[in-house]
């Protein structure tokens, strides 16, 4: 018989021929470092797409809060929104608020955590993912068994993304002793950034691969329907087949930029 | 630890990176796959790069194989502190569920289809440790020196644990093959 050890050598090696990561290399590089391809003008996106959703699609949201699926790496701060063709994020920085939607994070090391829409008491609804046995381990089958998962102490921070990340801590831990800024969360959902931000990820995610033309009417429609008349539209590059939006908070922009798959297209 | 800010990127930093990224995400993803199956690949992927770009200023590696040996040795550190935290991972720990011949190699023939079953059962039967060195080192062509580097022990060691894995592999798969009758039962 053939040394088993060849044998195996041989199984394992056409296993490894077969698979394949899920993320492209250059997504893996933006998404760990948080920098795409530079804008032009100068400023950097802080967000990319291409995540496969850690959460079986069946698990319904009826009842928690409404939410999107996120994984953002461990201790960067480059937040990811996975979905369709089109994603919002926020571009440039602004020095206190949480400005980029809330993150319910398992911990402060693990890379999973889920995105749910600005609320007014962000801490109250992560606590209902944990409860609902959504987090701390997203990506694995629930247990079977009843009972509600405990809750742990989990606190508001602001990391450096300016994203609000509600995480479980130690007693007595800080959002300093994690690497982050103290959140103040006061009066979140009554931020226009955030709520622009909320509404274009809502229409710029809803369908597929979306023009240039298509976003930036969409974009306008957004800014009229809240009126909000300091912002207005910049469109990076008129002729990308589909786009995407991001938000300079420091100059009032929805800027419509090309989607970076597109971008990797001939 | 050094601590980089994604809104202070730095062109060289960020191009080595971009070149490691591109040059080892295959292969590390490949061998998390194989040798840690119960884990979630991608996610320790992503995790050993996002190590990696936290100390990209004091990564300096002396050639691929140095690169490769500190990608997989910080995956491995990754996987077992994952496998601490996460108790339900336990009762995973000793199957090799992913690994199933039919579905992701089918073998040349039906010959070879019990021969490869017949090893697969025997590896299955073996400790994690043993699983762990047969796997990377079947996968990779990794010299004992790569060996320790990732486990943490000494070249030698390394050497030495391959060696004994590889005989009780051997061991295992002729517990299979014996005749159940053989040994003067009747």
């Amino acid at each position: 018989m053939t040394d088993p050890f060849d044998v195996l050598r041989s199984h394992v090696r056409s296993v490894a021929l077969l698979e394949h990561p899920d993320t492209e290399p250059d997504d893996l590089v933006a998404q760990i470092t948080g920098v795409a391809d530079p804008m032009p003008d100068g400023a950097s996106v802080i967000a990319f797409p291409h995540h496969r959703s850690p959460i079986s699609p069946s698990r319904g949201s009826h009842g928690s809060p409404r939410r999107r699926r996120w994984l953002v790496a461990a201790g960067v701060s480059a937040i990811v929104v996975v979905g369709g063709a089109g994603v919002a994020a926020f571009v440039g920085t602004r020095p206190s608020a949480p400005a980029a939607g809330v993150v319910c994070r398992a911990s402060v090391s693990n890379s999973s955590a889920i995105v749910i829409e600005p609320t007014a008491d962000p801490v109250a609804a992560c606590a209902d993912l944990w409860a609902r046995g959504d987090l701390p381990e997203i990506d694995v089958p629930k247990p079977t068994t009843p009972g509600s998962p405990e809750v742990p102490r989990l606190v508001a921070c602001v990391g450096e993304g300016l994203a609000l990340q509600v995480l479980p801590l130690p007693e007595y831990w800080s959002c300093a002793d994690a690497g982050l800024a103290d959140a103040d969360i006061t009066g979140i959902t009554d931020d226009p950034a955030v709520r622009l931000q909320a509404a274009l990820v809502d229409r710029v995610n809803a369908g597929g691969c979306r023009t240039t033309a298509d976003v930036a009417a969409i974009a306008r429609e957004v800014l009229d329907s809240m009126d909000l008349a300091t912002w207005s539209v910049k469109v990076s590059d008129p002729s990308s087949a589909c786009a995407t939006v991001a938000l300079d908070v420091s100059t009032s922009h929805v800027i419509v930029r090309p989607h970076p798959s597109a971008q990797e297209k001939p | 630890m050094t601590s980089r800010r994604a809104d202070q990127p730095d062109g060289d930093a960020h191009a080595r990176f971009t070149a490691l990224v591109r040059e080892h995400q295959r292969g590390l993803y490949a061998h998390v796959r194989v040798v840690y199956p119960h884990v979630d690949a991608d996610t320790v992927v992503n995790e050993t790069f996002t190590a990696a770009w936290q100390r990209i200023d004091e990564l300096h590696f002396d050639g691929a194989a140095s690169a490769t040996t500190w990608l997989r040795a910080t995956a491995r550190y990754i996987v077992q502190n994952r496998r601490r935290g996460e108790r339900r991972w336990q009762a995973l720990n000793d199957k090799v569920a992913r690994l199933d011949p039919v579905a992701y190699a089918p073998p040349p023939d039906h010959d070879a289809g019990i021969e490869l079953q017949m090893v697969m059962d025997a590896l299955a039967s073996l400790s994690t440790a043993d699983r762990e060195v047969l796997l990377m080192t079947a996968l990779d062509d990794l010299s004992p020196e790569d060996v320790g580097e990732i486990l943490g022990v000494r070249a030698n060691a390394a050497k030495v644990r391959v060696s004994r894995a590889r005989a009780r592999l051997r061991a295992a798969v002729a517990e299979r093959t014996e005749p159940p009758d053989q040994g003067g039962s009747r």
